[in-house]
């Protein structure tokens, strides 16, 4: 488990994050949806460890997070951050290995990158500089350090745990398709996925569960057809929706302008 | 697996450090042989050998290789100590030099020789020669401490705030440095006119010693960390992320710069540009992966330091011109050229 218990978040005097309670379970997709300034990426961090919250806990794996080295936290979870960036024009090859720890051999690593670049569709792309990409380009390289990060992980005995911060803003139909394809993989491998996603419709075509947050406080958690209906939603993003079913328990949700 | 890039990558790479290994070499073996008095290679190695006639022996022994063994660790330390400070602050115009860190030192050193006089008395005789290289260690640790707390706050530091604390910072030294030269007697003005241009010839073994030592136990510890070098890139919060300790590892790199940077500026004094033009060499030739770029800026670095010495050294025989001037000549040009190119402002996302 990795497990957010009451936590609570100030930052500069105001409360971001108030209390917030979440267990994300292994195998399982979990969507993290709500309006700007939710709190959504204040609780990503929280659980990634990058951010100490001044109240409550967090747990990964049954120990105490505070517990635990970087490097340890590395091999059980990795983050897609929400603007990745590489001040560098390393090659692509070389951004993905960044994930991996040096106790990996390098003839595995190899292998690794090879994979996690093949998962996100830029399989080819190892020998290019990362400037020389689109942004989409780019994303989808983070994302496959990431990837690159978990399955490093897996091999060390950890590698449970992915957190995604917005991961398909930047991408057109095709690659949010190979990016949620590649966390879903991951999930099916036996980890925790985390998603903040701003598509409701991602999120109910990728979820298993949905997390609704507003304000700084979780409103709802449920399987994604309970949660992504007018009643929860309409009063948190403050407009009208139109939803509908365009398959069963998928839904697709555009705003009533 | 089709690594179709890799290993020429990685044979041009260890051929290009083969190449600098030979060039640094060669220089050092000019820099012993070449001056006002020409000695033949022969003659060198004799004297090195303690073989070589008391002239011979005297020119190597006293004159040259102090000065090479100082040029080596400077240009070594200058080097590394850039490259790993343009690596943590993901700025590729974070020069020593430029932003203040050397200033910060030399402050530190000139203290040390305007008022040290009165501590030395006090401090047993093995420990003296380290007096000056630990004030210059402390000063440049405080503009490190600074820069760096400079660059938390904001996240990120941009080129502009970079090199205009690194103005700020020069200044209030230099007033300081104005200072110390206002009090300091004839002879004290004398040694400080000459250190405050950079010289590799006013040293004695004893401070070429303490630099060279310093910098063998600083490189080592900046070499060490060039995956976390590369893990900042990504920046601080993504390279946590990635399993870095960043705040460890930051203490680390700045502990080794402060120690390489105050050692070869406590006996050099302050050598401007190694630290900006010998990481950008390598960086257009090589890419920017730390593996290879802080080896290959180390011998690049010493090259450039050997060279600049033996051109300064052979311009006017018998004068000297310090070699602060030379590099600082070389170095200025190239940096308006990166500011005008736009290769310092560019951000890679």
């Amino acid at each position: 488990m990795l497990e957010a218990r009451a936590v609570t978040v100030a930052l500069a005097g105001q409360t971001v994050l108030q209390e917030a309670t979440l267990t994300l379970r292994p195998g399982t997709v979990t969507a993290l949806i709500g309006p700007n300034g939710a709190g959504k990426s204040t609780l990503l961090g929280c659980l990634s460890g990058a951010i100490r919250p001044d109240a409550g806990s967090v747990c990964i794996d049954g120990d105490a997070m505070e517990g635990l080295s970087a490097a340890d936290l590395g091999r059980r979870r990795a983050v897609l951050e929400q603007t990745p960036s590489a001040a560098a024009p390393f090659l692509i090859e070389a951004l993905v290995e960044l994930g991996i720890p040096r106790a990996i051999p390098p003839r595995d690593a190899r292998q690794i990158v090879h994979q996690a670049l093949a998962m996100v569709g830029l399989s080819g792309f190892q020998g290019r500089p990362i400037d020389r990409l689109s942004g989409g380009e780019r994303h989808r390289a983070h994302m496959a350090r990431a990837l690159a990060q978990m399955a490093a992980g897996r091999q060390l005995g950890a590698g449970r745990w992915l957190l995604l911060d917005e991961p398909t803003a930047s991408l057109d139909l095709s690659h949010q398709g190979a990016v949620l394809r590649a966390a879903r993989k991951a999930a099916a491998e036996g980890a925790g996925v985390l998603a903040v996603l701003h598509d409701l419709s991602l999120a109910s075509a990728m979820a298993d569960r949905v997390v609704l947050m507003q304000a700084g406080r979780i409103v709802i958690e449920d399987v994604p057809a309970a949660v992504l209906s007018e009643e929860h939603l309409c009063p948190v993003y403050g407009v009208d929706l139109a939803i509908a079913e365009p398959r069963p328990g998928t839904r697709a949700i555009v705003p009533v302008l | 697996m089709e690594r179709t890039v890799a290993s020429p990558a990685m044979a041009v790479e260890a051929l290009a450090i083969g190449g600098l290994a030979v060039i640094t070499v060669a220089l050092a073996i000019a820099g012993l042989a070449l001056g006002p008095v020409p000695l033949a290679p022969s003659d060198v190695i004799a004297a090195l050998l303690g073989q070589a006639g008391p002239v011979e022996q005297a020119i190597v022994w006293e004159i040259r290789l102090p000065r090479i063994a100082l040029g080596i660790a400077v240009g070594a330390a200058l080097a590394v100590s850039g490259a790993a400070l343009q690596g943590v602050l993901r700025n590729p115009l974070a020069d020593p030099g430029l932003i203040g860190v050397t200033g910060g030192a030399s402050l530190g050193a000139v203290m040390t020789i305007v008022l040290g006089g009165a501590v030395a008395g006090s401090l047993p005789a093995d420990l003296r020669p380290f007096m000056l290289p630990f004030a210059a260690f402390v000063g440049a640790g405080v503009v490190i401490a600074f820069v760096f707390a400079l660059a938390r706050r904001h996240g990120e530091t941009s080129v502009a705030t970079l090199i205009l604390a690194g103005v700020a910072v020069n200044a209030i030294a230099g007033a300081a440095i104005g200072a110390m030269v206002y009090i300091s007697d004839d002879q004290q003005l004398r040694d400080l006119t000459f250190w405050t241009m950079g010289a590799l010839g006013g040293a004695g073994w004893t401070l070429v010693i303490a630099a060279v030592v310093l910098t063998l136990a600083a490189l080592p510890m900046m070499l060490a960390r060039t995956r976390d070098l590369d893990l900042f890139q990504l920046g601080e919060r993504a390279a946590f992320h990635a399993g870095l300790d960043v705040e460890r590892s930051k203490l680390l790199i700045a502990l080794a710069t402060a120690i390489a940077v105050g050692a070869v500026t406590a006996a050099a004094g302050p050598i401007g540009f190694i630290g900006l033009v010998a990481p950008h060499l390598v960086r257009l030739a090589l890419g920017p992966r730390h593996g290879v770029l802080l080896p290959a800026s180390l011998l690049t670095g010493v090259a450039l330091v050997l060279a600049a010495d033996l051109a300064v050294r052979l311009a006017v025989p018998p004068a000297e011109p310090p070699i602060g001037l030379a590099t600082s000549l070389i170095g200025g040009p190239f940096f308006l050229w990166l500011l005008i190119r736009g290769q310092g402002m560019r951000r890679h996302a």
